[in-house]
């Protein structure tokens, strides 16, 4: 295990340690970075890029040493490499740095040499790269090959683009010409200031990228033309997607103010300086020449130089080799968030069913569904909660991402069924090379239709949007070829379920208690609002009636409020089998999330909705509406405790044969699960 | 004491090593006492023999500013050459090259200023392209050590401490620190421990303080054995700090190779052996007290008397009258 410090502990140190440590990890080298040194605030704003590797170095097993930014080495960097020699004594150390003169690498490698107990390696990459790409380099550069992309497939430019020229007089008029040349797929790659530049500017169906969204490696993977541009030298990140594509032979071009790469000898194209000479040219000079572009890497010495191959020698480092190649994966891996309950994972679990080969289905899931999933006969991960403090609410996405990392191989699909695309589903499908699919249930409330969160489908291949039964409710969030419709996921023809009569009769013995009347109630498990209220209410008016059974359900994992407990007729049950039961039941008192309200419809139980209305909801309310204007159901305001309980009495007197009869006439459109598992199928076998 | 030999000029060297600091008070004082002005800006310093000192203050420095004309120029080694193991500390060759290029002289020599001083100043010599343009003075250039002399206490207890600046250099290892002041002693003083407050590695059992944060004569009144070990891969060329406390009359216990050049007063042994050697003294106060008396004695040897004879010996002439 390599364990790498810096000197010095400044952004653009942690940045270049991130870099090289996923440079060694993607060449095959163990490594990990000491997490002690770094403020708290610069790890939190690079955390992703970080994360995979920060750990204690003093209780890891290490066989090397290497400290970067030797040249600047800080009384922190010093102490922890006094700390971890004692605990690793003899472990070789090697230190690289910009040396301005030999004066200064003496006086580091002493510094060195006292704090770790023995003479370290020096590597001044003044020496190594005499013609460097920035004026002081905080780490060895060097290119990673990269697997050639897909023959046939349309060329793909990524632009990087500053987000100061984006502010400059009709620039984003000519981005959105570039974008819709035609003849290539056209990717940005800019700066924070210039993502929410494009994001205000709203240009649909452009892929925007920063670097905080993936390596490197990931962002040069998927273009065979890098075109720079700006009136200053590429940063550190961008430098490395450059150095990527030329030691794989893709073009660069150089389209920046001063030809700052061409001017320092990098074998790159220049180009225009401007947007609007540039789909002219790269369609005319460039695109028609990248095989010849291609052939000639091998014949550069400058690409050679510039090798990653060319720092692991001069570290003696030899690249470990693989066991086995890695085959590439075809692999489904479910991701469902798990949002307020469990319908992502309902959802996933119902489309992985129909899959033709159901075998190929994997879950990574948040532990409130995992029983869900296994009872459906799926193999499931665990991810980690978000956490309730809201200062750490991001932190499992960390370990999402990483998990992710460790589970998925190149060429997986990865099918996301949640309402905001997180950063590390993101990153893991950029960096791990995965298929991505978006399942997007709609109805959303209009504050989450946002163009950012929406701009993020430019990272999936698909998007699958479930329907709602009724049109009415069938908002188009976005369009275009990658956006395919479905009918309403819900569950079917499914031989498991049991008759309506034989779950009575089975709930009957196990709760030792008549059923004459069944209800039961879905609330919610308390964690969007509190319908303890409504509970309580309903278990007091139900207790009234001889022979009736209340069945309160909640999910695993649920809040049970006392007041739902005590009462002679009501039980409270744990289940995420919600199904048989509510279609044994005479009436359903249910939140209108999509999977029930699709349920009750599909099956034809007379129901009353009670919608969550919780700023993380979707619409339930407009999603009840609907029914109830249909005669379909009854709909009851959140607060509205008197006529609710007029509602059930009035159900379960009258009888539900008016609503029975209104589901009955309703006509449903077809269920989507298949057409989704075939779209994804298609995905995974092409 | 140059002063009382013969007609001294100072010259400020000018490399800006030290980014246009004052000068050292105690050297301005001096000046001051003497009447001497410090040439500053002087294209050129002529003279019999010129002495520089520490020539790494031209580490940085692309040339010397200062031409020397001289019969015989002698550059004092105050920083060793070559650390323990045969690394260059610094970049010798350029700092004595850019000297050469900068002087006009008959004799060209480096003055070591202690036995292991001079040996890493020969083997330097020895596989240098720069050394063989210069020769090695017979005698030691020493560091006069000049101050009143502090009785020891009749009455030692085991009272510990340690001064130096705060770079990793001037620190053993952690494990060797923890034999040198133990939870068992009365009281453990690290004066200059900077870095072990970074290191988050402070025991209960000692107090740490910043360089510079007290006064070196407070530090001495906290203590009773002076124990010091260096980083393995640094030495001290001399060990002035080893001096004083000797002169504040506190027993010092060192590395063999720091202890040489103070004589049998300096206690030679390993960190490992440290409360070893305190229980002894404890037990006995009368050879506590011999002990520092021996080393103060030993220190004679770097009075100021004494150097007069030891710069005649270097120089080779005799200047002005003999005090």
């Amino acid at each position: 295990m390599i364990g790498l410090i810096n000197g010095s502990t400044g952004a653009p140190e942690v940045e270049a340690l991130a870099l090289f440590a996923r440079r060694l990890d993607l060449r095959g080298h163990a490594v990990v970075i000491e997490d002690a040194i770094f403020p708290a605030d610069l790890v939190r704003a690079r955390r992703h890029a970080l994360a995979p590797y920060l750990t204690d170095l003093a209780a890891t097993a290490l066989s090397r040493v290497i400290v970067l930014g030797a040249e600047g080495i800080g009384v922190e960097c010093a102490a922890r490499l006094r700390h971890l020699l004692q605990v690793h004594p003899g472990v070789p150390v090697t230190a690289a740095g910009h040396f301005d003169n030999r004066a200064g690498l003496l006086s580091s490698q002493a510094t060195i040499a006292a704090a770790s107990g023995q003479e370290p390696v020096m590597l001044d990459l003044a020496r190594l790269h005499p013609r460097p790409l920035l004026d002081r380099l905080p780490c060895p550069l060097g290119g990673l090959p990269l697997a050639d992309r897909k023959a046939g497939s349309k060329p793909a430019v990524l632009l990087s683009i500053p987000g100061a020229s984006l502010e400059e007089e009709r620039c984003l008029d000519q981005l959105e010409a570039l974008s819709h040349a035609g003849m290539f797929s056209l990717r940005v790659l800019t700066d924070q200031s210039g993502h929410s530049l494009l994001l205000e500017g709203r240009l649909a169906g452009l892929e925007v990228l920063t670097p905080a969204d993936a390596a490197p490696d990931a962002l040069a993977s998927g273009a065979d033309v890098l075109v720079l541009t700006g009136a200053s030298a590429p940063d550190l990140n961008t430098l490395h997607v450059a150095l990527d594509m030329l030691v794989s032979g893709r073009a660069v071009v150089d389209g920046t103010d001063s030809g700052a790469l061409v001017e320092r000898g990098v074998p790159a194209l220049r180009g225009p300086r401007g947007l609007h000479a540039l789909a002219g040219y790269l369609t005319g000079r460039v695109l028609p020449n990248l095989p010849e572009i291609h052939h000639r890497r091998g014949q550069s010495p400058w690409i050679a130089m510039h090798d990653f191959a060319r720092v692991e020698a001069a570290l003696d480092l030899r690249a470990p080799e693989a066991a086995h190649p890695v085959p590439a994966g075809d692999d489904i891996l479910f991701v469902p968030t798990n949002g307020i309950g469990i319908g992502h994972a309902q959802r996933c679990v119902l489309i992985a069913g129909k899959l033709p080969e159901p075998a190929k289905a994997r879950f990574a899931a948040f532990p409130s569904c995992v029983g869900l999933i296994r009872s459906r006969g799926f193999a499931v991960r665990p991810l980690v909660q978000k956490a309730d403090d809201p200062d750490r609410s991001g932190d499992n996405d960390l370990i999402t991402y990483q998990r992710l990392r460790r589970w998925t191989r190149c060429g997986d699909v990865l099918v996301f069924d949640g309402g905001y695309v997180f950063d590390g589903i993101r990153r893991a499908i950029l960096e791990q090379g995965l298929r991505g699919i978006w399942i997007r249930r709609g109805l959303w409330q209009p504050q989450h239709a946002t163009f950012h969160t929406l701009s993020r489908e430019t990272t999936f291949e698909r998007v699958i949007v479930p329907q709602e039964a009724f049109d009415e409710l069938n908002d188009a969030l976005t369009h275009g070829a990658r956006v395919h419709a479905v009918g309403p996921i819900v569950r079917q023809d499914d031989p498991t379920l049991p008759a309506p009569t034989e779950m009575r009769a089975r709930l009957s013995r196990l709760f030792d208690h008549p059923v004459g009347e069944l209800v039961v109630t879905m609330l919610g498990g308390g964690r969007a609002a509190d319908r303890s209220a409504h509970v309580s209410a309903l278990s007091a008016l139900l207790e009234r009636r001889v022979g009736c059974l209340h069945l309160v359900l909640v999910w695993p994992g649920a809040t049970i409020h006392p007041s739902s407990t005590g009462w002679r007729n009501t039980r409270v049950v744990r289940s995420t089998n919600a199904l048989p039961l509510a279609r044994a039941a005479d009436l359903v008192v249910t939140a209108a999330g999509y999977n029930t309200f699709h349920e009750v419809l599909y099956h034809r139980i007379p129901a009353i909705f009670v919608p969550q209305v919780g700023q993380m909801m979707d619409d339930q309310s407009r999603r009840a509406a609907s029914a109830c204007e249909r005669g379909a159901a009854r709909v009851i305001g959140p607060d509205d405790f008197l006529t609710l309980s007029r509602a059930v009495t009035d159900c379960l007197d009258g009888g539900t044969a008016e609503l029975r009869e209104a589901l009955a006439r309703l006509h449903l459109p077809e269920p989507g699960a298949q057409q989704a598992a075939a779209l994804i199928e298609e995905v995974r076998t092409r | 004491m140059t002063s009382r030999l013969g007609r001294v000029a100072v010259h400020d060297a000018g490399a800006g090593l030290f980014g246009g600091k004052d000068v050292a008070t105690p050297l301005a004082e001096t000046l001051q006492d003497l009447a001497l002005p410090l040439l500053c800006g002087e294209a050129v310093a002529t003279g019999e023999v010129a002495i520089l000192h520490n020539p790494t203050f031209l580490k940085l420095a692309a040339a010397l500013p200062v031409r020397i004309v001289a019969r015989d120029l002698i550059v004092v080694a105050h920083e060793t050459f070559l650390r323990p193991g045969g690394v260059e500390a610094f970049d010798v060759d350029h700092c004595l090259g850019l000297i050469r290029g900068a002087s006009l002289t008959l004799r060209r020599r480096i003055a070591p200023v202690s036995p292991s001083n001079r040996a890493a100043v020969l083997a330097w010599q020895t596989s240098s392209r720069e050394g063989g343009h210069w020769e090695v003075t017979q005698s030691d250039w020493f560091n006069i050590c000049n101050a009143p002399m502090q009785p020891p206490t009749a009455a030692p207890r085991d009272r510990r401490g340690r001064l130096s600046r705060p770079g990793p250099e001037k620190f053993p290892g952690p494990s060797d620190l923890d034999f040198c002041f133990p939870a068992t002693a009365e009281v453990n003083v690290i004066l200059g421990g900077d870095l072990l407050v970074a290191e988050s590695r402070r025991r209960r059992h000692w107090t740490v303080l910043p360089f510079r944060s007290i006064s070196v004569e407070d530090f001495f009144g906290m203590i009773d054995f002076f124990v010091y070990f260096t980083a393995p891969s640094w030495r001290e060329s001399f060990g002035r700090v080893i001096a004083e406390a000797i002169m504040a009359g506190k027993v010092v216990i060192t590395d063999p190779a720091t202890a040489a050049p103070f004589g049998a007063g300096v206690i030679a042994a390993r960190p490992s052996e440290v409360d070893n050697v305190i229980a002894g003294l404890l037990a006995d106060p009368a050879s506590y007290a011999r002990t520092v008396r021996r080393a103060q004695a030993d220190l004679a040897r770097y009075a100021p008397d004494r150097f007069a004879t030891r710069f005649h010996e270097i120089v080779g002439f005799r200047t002005g009258v003999a005090a």
